[in-house]
């Protein structure tokens, strides 16, 4: 099961109807229960792939397999495959929050009573409850953004693909969904965060693809992180912990604030 | 062009409904498949931009109120069926989320704003487009109005409890738009130019044009 | 950008009426209670007996009725009546000459123009009908949420591609609105609001430009956004309980009543 593909993308290359190049040449695998973040500055493609392996657009060469299945249905992948998109306000379209967390499973027919609960789970989950029936509009960026993450998991998908979900919440937000996506992933749920602040990349991601209009570099989070020629070349702001750890010399540069905490407590044990 | 609850005759709010009903039924046949695909996003900004645009309305003496109506915008872009559908669409919902327009009348406002409006300004822009696009948008806008007015103008001088007479509502109706009708013609053509800046590929130009 | 405050009070009133049936549609209340079919028809029903008849104790009648109705829904009448205030003084300033241009017996000059019965009735009777009509189309507008209208005009067996284009409609004049809502309120607009008119007029344009842009993509990603929950061109809501309740009997029962009185007021 280790090696079960989920999304595979063969040479895709995206033109916008403009005539933009979106990225170009593009392969990527996508296993299950993996954690992988895809990551490149502004403008570098990252949506545009996001939407690609979401379904949602159609690759203008190449191809992207679901499944390992060539003739999946439309149905079948908006079951299995949830996509946040980046702006929350493009999210929520209905006029309650509620009806935003209701539409995906309505559309899906999933039964009313499973929704139910889901929705109970979600709003405790979210601290949505007091903003059910409230407009969309009228939520601060925080409660937008978990408003949205909420009508993606209302799905309950296998595989979650999030484009810069950490981009525009406030600090407990962004912990409390860094934890929960964790824990669906422990239950064996496939995760896909996009990002052009790398800080946050360790805490969600093993595997990391960089991306600027096709893939860069491709490799697992500690490697990609620390290699700091790389990220200048693409014009990625290098993470504060990472240049922290280099500059000091220490072997086995921490990614995480718990292992700087813990490497840094054993260089002064040593000193 | 809202025509209110107890402006008109039960017998001719019946009669409009059937009418409506019929092309109603007629434009969602020929429109076949579902609402899919790059049109989807089109329509509904389409729709939004005109509701928008026609909640700023001023009453008229004589007549009801004029507005910017933008029904020729919805046919050309939209193609005559989506079109009609999608001014339907905005007119109900006026009707049942605003109370704009009055539920026994709604038969009568469709006929004159999501019928007459689309579908003479459709077929006024497929005419002439090939002599001169701006021109045939600007009066495709224009006269879709005006001819959409005087529908309503009738409607109104043919009902008993409105007590205006046949002619001072038709020509009440006709005057007054075929004047404000030159500014819609105006907004019309600057519309639908820019979502033809944006989306060249939407109407086809005939091969023509180019030669 | 003719006037940025009215504007922006515009659009806001605007959602708030938008929004104003989400805020009342929870509360329970008599109307909210009742199965949305029967009471689209009870209500356009009420409408047609007020558009056919003439009796201006019927029509009174049926105005308190409706009245009643949203005190039942618990909904205040201050936030009710300036709703619709506007389209019955429309309606009265129109036929307003017709005081004086109906025939019959004068009853009162005024500078040369004379007054009639007929005329004052007709003016009374024809803004209370207008009046009538508008409070009970309103009682639907307070107490029934959109997706709800959606199901019950699709169990209607209103056709699919016109229920759908209603759903799309609806949703994206929300994202439309409260969009124009941000974008009045942002920064961009606020300056060019306070620069003078021919510049004002210029950098106008290029807003208007750029909110059209920004809308249209805008657009693009709401769609994307309803594929990837599942849109398939077909709007699906959860089926509304269809057990026809109390509520629904009294409110049929009240219905009929109403009806009973609009036949003995044409004996
Ligand atoms: N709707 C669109 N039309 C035309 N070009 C677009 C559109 N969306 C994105 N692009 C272009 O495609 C490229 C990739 O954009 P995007 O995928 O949004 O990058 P990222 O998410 O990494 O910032 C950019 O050059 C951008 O300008
Ligand atoms: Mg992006």
């Amino acid at each position: 099961m280790a090696r079960d593909k989920v999304i595979e993308a063969r040479k895709v290359k995206y033109r916008y109807p403009d005539g933009t190049v979106g990225i170009e040449k593009v392969d990527l695998e996508l296993c299950r229960g993996e954690k992988v973040a895809i990551i490149g500055p502004n403008g570098s493609g990252k949506s545009t792939l996001l939407e690609l392996l979401g379904g949602l657009i159609e690759p203008t060469e190449g191809y992207v397999k679901f499944f390992a299945n060539e003739s999946i249905d439309h149905y079948e992948i908006r079951r299995r495959v949830g996509v946040l998109l980046q702006n929350s306000d493009d999210v929520l379209f209905n006029p309650t929050v509620r009806e935003d967390l209701e539409f995906g499973p309505a559309q899906l027919q999933i039964p009313k009573e499973e929704f139910d609960k889901t929705l109970e789970d979600i709003s405790q989950l979210l601290d949505l409850k007091s903003y059910l029936n409230k407009p969309p509009f009228r939520l601060s960026e925080g409660q937008k953004q978990r408003a949205a993450f909420g009508s993606v998991l209302a799905l309950k998908p296998e595989v979650l693909l999030l484009d810069e979900p950490f981009s525009s919440v406030d600090i407990e937000t962004k912990q409390s969904m860094i934890k929960h996506l964790n824990g669906l992933n422990e239950e064996g749920v496939t995760i896909v965060v996009t990002a052009h602040d790398l800080t946050t990349v360790p805490l969600i991601a093993d595997r990391v693809y960089l991306l600027n209009k096709s893939v860069m570099a491709e490799g697992s989070t500690r490697d990609i992180l620390t290699d700091l020629e790389l990220l200048k070349n693409n014009s990625l702001d290098i993470p504060p912990l990472v240049e922290l750890g280099i500059r000091l010399g220490i072997n086995s540069v921490p990614l995480t604030v718990d292992e700087a905490v813990e490497r840094l407590r054993k260089e002064f044990d040593k000193s | 062009m809202h025509i209110p609850d107890g402006f008109m005759d039960l017998w001719i709010c019946a009669v409009m409904y059937i009418i409506s009903a019929v092309v109603i039924v007629y434009s969602a046949r020929k429109l076949k498949g579902k609402l899919e695909g790059p049109q989807v996003p089109l329509i509904g900004m389409v729709a939004a931009g005109i509701f928008a645009a026609q909640m700023l309305n001023w009453p008229i003496p004589g007549g009801t109120s004029a507005h910017f109506v933008g029904g020729a915008i919805a046919g050309i872009l939209l193609g005559p069926y989506a079109g009609c559908l999608s001014m339907v669409s905005v007119l109900t919902i006026q009707c049942l989320v605003f109370g704009d327009g009055g539920i026994t009348a709604l038969g009568a406002n469709i006929f004159s704003m999501a019928i007459v409006d689309v579908f003479v300004g459709y077929w006024i822009f497929t005419a002439l487009r090939q002599r001169n696009l701006d021109v045939s948008l600007f009066l495709a806008g224009w006269i879709g109005i005006w001819l959409g007015a005087t529908a309503t103008g009738v409607v109104l001088g043919v009902s008993s409890v409105f007590a205006y007479g046949f002619v001072t509502t038709v020509s009440v109706m006709g005057i007054w738009h075929g004047a404000l009708g030159i500014i819609e013609g105006i907004i019309s053509m600057l519309a639908i130019k820019f979502v033809l800046d944006r989306q060249p590929d939407l109407i086809p130009v005939p091969k023509e044009v180019v030669a | 950008m003719v006037e940025l405050a009215g504007t922006i009070k515009v659009i806001s009133k605007l959602l708030r009426d938008f929004l104003i049936a989400e805020e009342y549609a929870y509360k329970a209340g008599f109307l909210q209670g009742v199965d949305q079919r029967i009471k689209l028809i009870g209500i356009f029903l009420l409408i047609v007996l007020a558009v056919s008849t003439q009796n201006i104790f019927f029509l009174l009648f049926l105005f308190l009725f409706s009245l009643a109705m949203v005190l039942l829904s618990n909904v205040s009448l201050k936030i009710y009546l300036p709703r619709f205030g506007f389209i019955p003084t429309f309606a009265f300033i129109i036929v307003l000459p017709w005081i004086f241009l109906m025939p019959g017996q004068p009853v009162l000059s005024l500078v040369g123009l004379n007054a009639t019965m007929p005329g004052i009735m007709y003016v009374i009777t024809f803004t209370l009908r207008v009046t009538a009509c508008v409070s009970c189309i309103s009682l639907l507008l307070f107490t029934t949420r959109v997706s709800d209208l959606l199901h019950t005009l699709r169990s209607l067996k209103i056709p699919d591609p016109l229920v759908d284009m209603f759903g799309l409609v609806y949703r994206y004049l929300f994202s439309f609105l409260s969009e124009l809502h941000r974008m009045l309120l942002g920064r961009e607009c606020r300056i060019v609001s306070e620069q003078k008119l021919l510049k004002k007029w210029n950098d106008g344009g290029k807003v208007v430009g750029n909110f059209l842009s920004r809308t249209f993509s805008r657009g693009e990603n709401v769609y994307k956004a309803m594929k990837a929950r599942g849109y398939d061109g077909t709007f699906r809501t959860y089926p509304q309980d269809y057990k026809i309740g109390a509520k629904s009997v009294v409110f049929i029962v009240l219905v009929g009543v109403m009806v009973g009185i609009w036949l003995v007021t044409r004996l």
